[in-house]
């Protein structure tokens, strides 16, 4: 069954469509870029997905149920902005984790904190923007999930700090579970890519496996979406 | 679940809380000295300080009710319809859950205002016998009216209770559907908050009207005190009425048109 689906998923904000008529299936074990430029309507789908926004009409399905506290229990979602208290501390934050996710992996967590340097007793109003968003990648990433929903989960990081971020997912993620990311940084998360969904002006254009777009098209993914995408 | 949220919601709110609870009785110690100096010196300067302490520990009774209906209506604005409802909604708990969690906590912390408040007085006035007769006055004037000192105040006690809860499922009412439109979010909440208390007000004045109305006039022998009873009856049955269709205008928005753009 699949673990994300989509049927005829319509999104509008007043007469605007950020999303129209989708139909989307992606499967347990893939890690699926969500690729389109900005006002496409990929944060609107991910948001969806959590039941922060309410489609107009389709339906989107989380393992086979409309989003809600059964699918919550599933999803671990990184906001493309951040969402925890200013005031409170990393320990304080890793044990909000603790009490709400059963599957939150603390261990795991203080590991990728003390690699980064991040000490547990800073507040996150103290933190650079890039900090704030390691600590919230390393929060949802240290959940045992059926579902990761990332939205641009390097934006605001350094190059430097990115391949650390990108091998975290790729080594944190159960192989059962899936991955959605969603970026403009195409070439950075490329290598880790097993699909690519191209989306714009709210319809998908494209999902193709990378391998197809790079042996039968003789492509990379950012090459073809800058061909596709291209400003004229 | 729903214990964990009040304990976080509680740590969140009386962070702030006790610290602007502690400014009120430190003002209240310092009127309460003020008083003290007033009544041993004849020093005008002294006075005058006295009466500007005193003064200052009003306003900061009357900003200390106010600044803790703020800082619930920020809260609430905040985890639920904000930035940090990113993580609030995605949490493994049901919407009645995040929404009674936000209630019971804004409710304790409106009660504990109004409690800090009273004991703020209480310092302030203690020792001070023209203050100590204002309970002689309420148990004779009780009497005077036939009304049971214990039971008025239970009632009274109860009636508080009652419009602080419907007051703040009207202010929720209107973040949420204020947060559901797309732009000019908290001028839409401002908006819908007068719009309820218009629609509201319209509504119980008109029904009092009818149900005293007929009361009166099927009881004209009616006394003082079976009057005072029949209008907190109704008040209380429609303060009730009131918070629950505002607790589910609040949820309809919040579980069905939630809007995180």
């Amino acid at each position: 069954m699949p673990i994300l689906t989509c049927e005829n998923l319509t999104k509008h904000y007043g007469t605007v469509a950020a999303l129209q008529d989708v139909n989307l299936n992606v499967e347990p074990g893939r890690i699926v870029g969500l690729l389109g430029p900005n006002g496409s309507g990929k944060s609107t789908m991910i948001k969806l997905a959590n039941g922060l926004l309410t489609p107009n009409s389709g339906r989107i399905l989380i393992d086979g149920m409309e989003p809600g506290l059964e699918t919550k229990k599933l999803v671990s979602y990184l906001p493309e902005r951040t969402y925890l208290a200013n005031w409170m501390s990393v320990k304080q934050i890793l044990n909000y984790f603790e009490d709400f996710y059963v599957d939150f992996d603390r261990q795991r967590a203080e590991t990728m904190l003390s690699h980064l340097g991040i000490p547990e007793t800073q507040r996150i109003k103290q933190m650079s923007k890039g900090n704030r968003e390691k600590v919230q990648l390393i929060l949802v990433m240290s959940r045992r999930a059926k579902l990761y929903l990332l939205d641009e989960p390097i934006g605001g990081v350094d190059p430097a700090a990115r391949d650390y971020i990108l091998n975290t997912i790729i080594g944190s993620y159960d192989p059962g579970a899936a991955v959605i990311i969603s970026t403009h940084l195409i070439a950075d998360v490329e290598p880790l890519l097993d699909e690519v969904i191209f989306i714009n002006g709210g319809h998908i254009l494209r999902h193709t496996p990378v391998d197809t777009i790079r042996e039968e098209m003789g492509k990379s993914v950012d090459a073809l979406f800058r061909e596709e995408f291209k400003c004229f | 679940m729903f214990l964990k949220l009040v304990k976080h919601e509680l740590h969140e709110t009386y962070r702030l809380l006790l610290l602007l609870f502690a400014g009120l009785l430190v003002m209240a110690g310092l009127a309460r000295g003020s008083i003290w100096i007033m009544d041993l010196s004849n020093n005008a300067a002294l006075k005058i300080l006295g009466v500007m302490l005193i003064g200052i520990f009003v306003l900061s009774c009357v900003a200390t009710v106010i600044l803790t209906v703020v800082l619930m209506m920020v809260r609430f604005a905040r985890s639920v319809h904000g930035d940090e409802g990113y993580l609030t909604h995605t949490l493994p708990v049901g919407t009645h859950s995040i929404l009674l969690s936000r209630l019971l906590v804004s409710l304790l912390a409106v009660l504990s205002s109004y409690a800090a408040v009273y004991l703020g007085f209480r310092i302030c006035t203690a020792g001070v016998k023209s203050v100590s007769e204002i309970g002689t006055v309420f148990r004779l004037s009780m009497q005077e009216l036939d009304i049971d000192p214990g039971r008025g105040l239970l009632k009274f006690g109860v009636m508080i209770l009652v419009s602080s809860l419907t007051q703040i499922l009207q202010i929720f009412a209107a973040i949420s559907i204020g947060h559901s439109f797309n732009t000019g979010k908290t001028g839409k909440s401002v908006l819908f908050y007068f719009v309820l208390s218009i629609g509201s007000s319209l509504v119980t004045n008109l029904l009092s009207l009818v149900v005293m109305g007929s009361q009166l006039l099927s009881q004209s022998q009616a006394s003082l005190s079976q009057l005072t009873e029949l209008a907190t009856y109704f008040s209380l049955g429609a303060d009730l009425i009131l918070a629950g269709v505002y607790y589910f205008l609040t949820w309809i928005m919040t579980r069905k048109r939630l809007n995180l753009a």
